[in-house]
C-alpha cells in the first residue's frame, strides 16, 4: 500500500468535478432551491439556471437553438431515450442500425427492442474498433427508423467516422443518433457539420456530477417522450429539473467551449507520452485500438502473458487507479464486448488494461506511474503457467 | 456495514499483492490444471506428499484476483490434508477461506476446487 495521495487515471469511467462546477453546484443546493416551473421570484431564479445551462450545452455542440438541448438523469436515458422515443414516433416495427461495440445503454435497449418484433442489425468494427461508414450505409433498409453509432468508444478510444455518417443518413433519409457520452468535453464536437439528429451526454464525463445529462435533438425531428407526467422540459421529459446538476453540467460546457482544443491537446500529449515510455520499457505490449482516431486520453493497453485484472488490483494497490477489460471485471463473467468484437488475440484481451487520462493529471503522476507498472507487469507475468518473464526478461 | 457483493475484501485483496506460494515442484507427487475457457484464466497446482499428508504445495496462476486469491489459499488449506480429505474440499471452504469472493467470480473457487482433484487424480 502506498502513502502517497492517489492517483486517478480512470477518467472514461468517471471524472473529478471541477471546483468551478462544484461551486456552481453548491449555489443551488443553499438559498437557490425554487422549482424552475414555480413563478415567483425563488422559481425565477432557478429557471434562469437551467436555461442558462441549456445555452452553454448548446454552444459547445454548436447546437442552433438551445432548444435542442433537453435535460435527462445521463448518458443511459439519453441513449434509451433516443432509440425508443425514436421508434415510438415512427409507429411501431422497424429496424435498427447499430454496432456491436456500443455502450450497454445502447446494446441492451436493442436487445430488449428485438424481443418486441425490432430488428437489430450490429455492424462490427474493424480490428482497431472502428465502424465502416460504408457497411452502415449497406446496413441501411427501406423500413431502417435510426442509425445509432456511438461518437467515440469508452474502452478502446477509438472515435467514429460520424459526419460520413452523418451524410449517409442524411441521403438516405433516416434518423441518425450519436451516443457520445465519450466524446464531448474532449473532442470539437458540431452537430451541423456531422448531420447528426440526436445526440447523448453525460455530465459525469467531463467534469459535472453523475445523474445529469441532455439529448440534443434536432429542430424538426420528433421523438415520443418516454418519461410522462408534469410536463417539464416543454412536455418532452417530465420530472421537475435537476437544477443544481443541470447548472454544474452547464459550467463544464462552458469550460469546455472556452477551453477549445487546449484541454484535451494537454492530455493527447500526456497520453502519448505514458504510452510511448511503457511500449519503450515494457516488452510484449499492444496498443488496443486505432491510434489514427482516438481519444486524446484513452490508452487501452494489452500486456500480453498478464492478466488485466490482476495488474488493475496491483497499481491500485500502488495508488493508481485504472480499469480493464479483461473477464469478469464489471460484474459479468466474459470479456468486453468491445474488444471481443475487435477479434483481438486473446492475450491482448486478457492483458488489457485502460488507462484514461484527463483534466488534473500531470507529466509527475505519469511519471510516478512508470516507477511501478514494469514491476508489476513483471510480477503478473512471472506467476504465469509457462511464465512469459523468461522470454520477455 | 452493508454488504458489497461487487468489490474483492480485504482478505482477497491481500492474496492478490503477495500471492502465496508461487511456483512448480519438480519432484510433485501431483499436477492439476485447470482452465476458464470463457474468461480465459489458466492455472496449475503442484502438490507433494509426506507419507499420507501433503507436505508441500505451489501454484502458478493466469488469471483474475480472484482466481489468484483462490489458488493461493488452495496451497495453504491442501497442506497436513490426505488426499481423501482434498476430495471432500469443496468451493464454499475455498471461498469461506477468503471471506468470501463476489457473486460474479464465485466460479472461481470452483475452478480452484476442480484444479485440486485434478491434482489428486490417479492417487489412491
Amino acid at each position: 500500500m502506498t502513502d502517497m495521495n492517489p492517483v486517478y487515471m480512470d477518467h472514461n469511467a468517471t471524472t473529478p468535478i471541477r471546483p468551478e462546477v462544484a461551486e456552481v453546484i453548491h449555489r443551488y443546493l443553499g438559498s437557490s432551491f425554487g422549482n424552475p416551473n414555480s413563478i415567483h421570484r425563488f422559481g425565477r431564479e432557478t429557471r434562469a439556471a437551467v436555461e442558462e445551462g441549456r445555452e452553454h450545452a448548446a454552444a459547445l455542440i454548436g447546437a442552433a437553438d438551445p432548444e435542442e438541448i433537453v435535460f435527462t438523469s445521463g448518458g443511459t436515458e439519453s441513449d434509451n431515450w433516443a432509440l425508443r422515443g425514436a421508434l415510438a414516433a415512427a409507429g411501431g416495427g422497424g429496424h435498427i442500425v447499430t454496432s456491436a461495440i456500443e455502450h450497454p445503454a445502447v446494446l441492451d435497449t436493442c436487445k430488449v427492442l428485438e424481443g418486441s418484433g425490432i430488428q437489430v442489425t450490429y455492424i462490427r468494427p474493424n480490428g482497431k474498433g472502428r465502424v465502416s461508414a460504408d457497411a452502415v450505409a449497406a446496413a441501411i433498409r427501406s423500413d431502417t427508423r435510426i442509425v445509432s453509432i456511438m461518437w467515440a468508444n469508452n474502452e478502446v478510444g477509438t472515435v467514429q467516422p460520424i459526419e460520413e455518417i452523418g451524410a449517409i443518413c442524411r441521403e438516405r433519409g433516416v434518423l441518425f443518433h450519436t451516443d457520445a457520452v465519450q466524446g464531448i468535453g474532449k473532442l470539437p464536437i458540431d452537430v451541423d457539420a456531422s448531420g447528426v439528429d440526436l445526440l447523448s451526454a453525460s455530465g459525469h464525463k467531463f467534469n459535472a456530477s453523475k445523474g445529469v445529462g441532455f439529448l440534443y435533438i434536432r429542430s424538426g425531428v420528433h421523438i415520443e417522450p418516454i418519461i410522462t407526467g408534469g410536463g417539464q422540459e416543454r412536455d418532452l421529459r417530465s420530472g421537475t429539473e435537476n437544477v443544481p446538476s443541470i447548472a454544474g453540467l452547464g459550467e463544464a460546457c462552458r469550460i469546455a467551449h472556452e477551453a477549445g482544443a487546449a484541454g484535451p491537446e494537454k492530455t493527447r500529449r500526456l497520453r502519448d507520452k505514458l504510452e510511448n515510455e511503457i511500449c519503450e520499457r515494457i516488452p510484449d505490449v499492444v496498443v488496443n485500438g486505432d491510434p489514427e482516431h482516438r481519444l486524446p486520453g484513452t490508452s487501452n493497453l494489452g500486456f500480453l502473458g498478464a492478466e488485466g485484472e490482476t495488474l488493475l488490483i496491483r497499481l491500485d494497490l500502488e495508488g493508481f487507479a485504472v480499469s480493464t477489460g479483461s473477464a469478469c471485471s464489471s460484474g459479468s463473467a466474459e470479456p468486453s464486448h468491445v474488444l471481443l468484437a475487435m477479434d483481438l488475440p486473446k492475450e491482448a484481451v486478457l492483458g488489457s488494461l485502460r488507462i484514461s487520462l484527463g483534466w488534473g493529471n500531470t507529466e509527475e503522476e505519469v511519471s510516478r506511474l512508470m516507477e511501478v507498472l514494469p514491476l508489476a507487469v513483471e510480477r503478473v507475468r512471472a506467476m504465469a503457467p509457462r511464465a512469459r518473464a523468461a522470454t520477455s526478461g | 456495514m452493508a454488504t458489497d457483493d461487487y468489490h474483492y475484501n480485504e482478505t482477497v485483496l491481500a492474496h492478490i499483492a503477495e500471492p502465496h506460494n508461487i511456483g512448480e515442484i519438480g519432484d510433485a507427487d501431483g499436477i492439476g490444471t485447470g482452465t476458464n475457457p470463457v474468461c480465459g484464466d489458466e492455472v496449475s497446482l503442484y502438490l507433494k506428499f509426506e507419507g499420507d499428508t501433503v507436505s508441500d504445495a505451489k501454484m502458478k496462476v493466469l488469471g483474475c484476483g480472484a482466481i489468484t486469491a483462490a489458488m493461493s489459499s488452495v496451497t495453504d488449506l491442501v497442506r497436513g490434508k490426505t488426499a481423501d480429505e482434498l476430495r471432500e474440499l469443496t468451493h464454499e471452504e475455498i471461498a469461506a477461506s477468503l471471506g468470501g469472493l463476489p457473486k460474479h467470480k464465485r466460479h472461481c473457487a470452483q475452478l480452484a476446487q476442480r484444479v485440486v482433484r485434478n491434482a489428486l487424480e490417479g492417487r489412491g
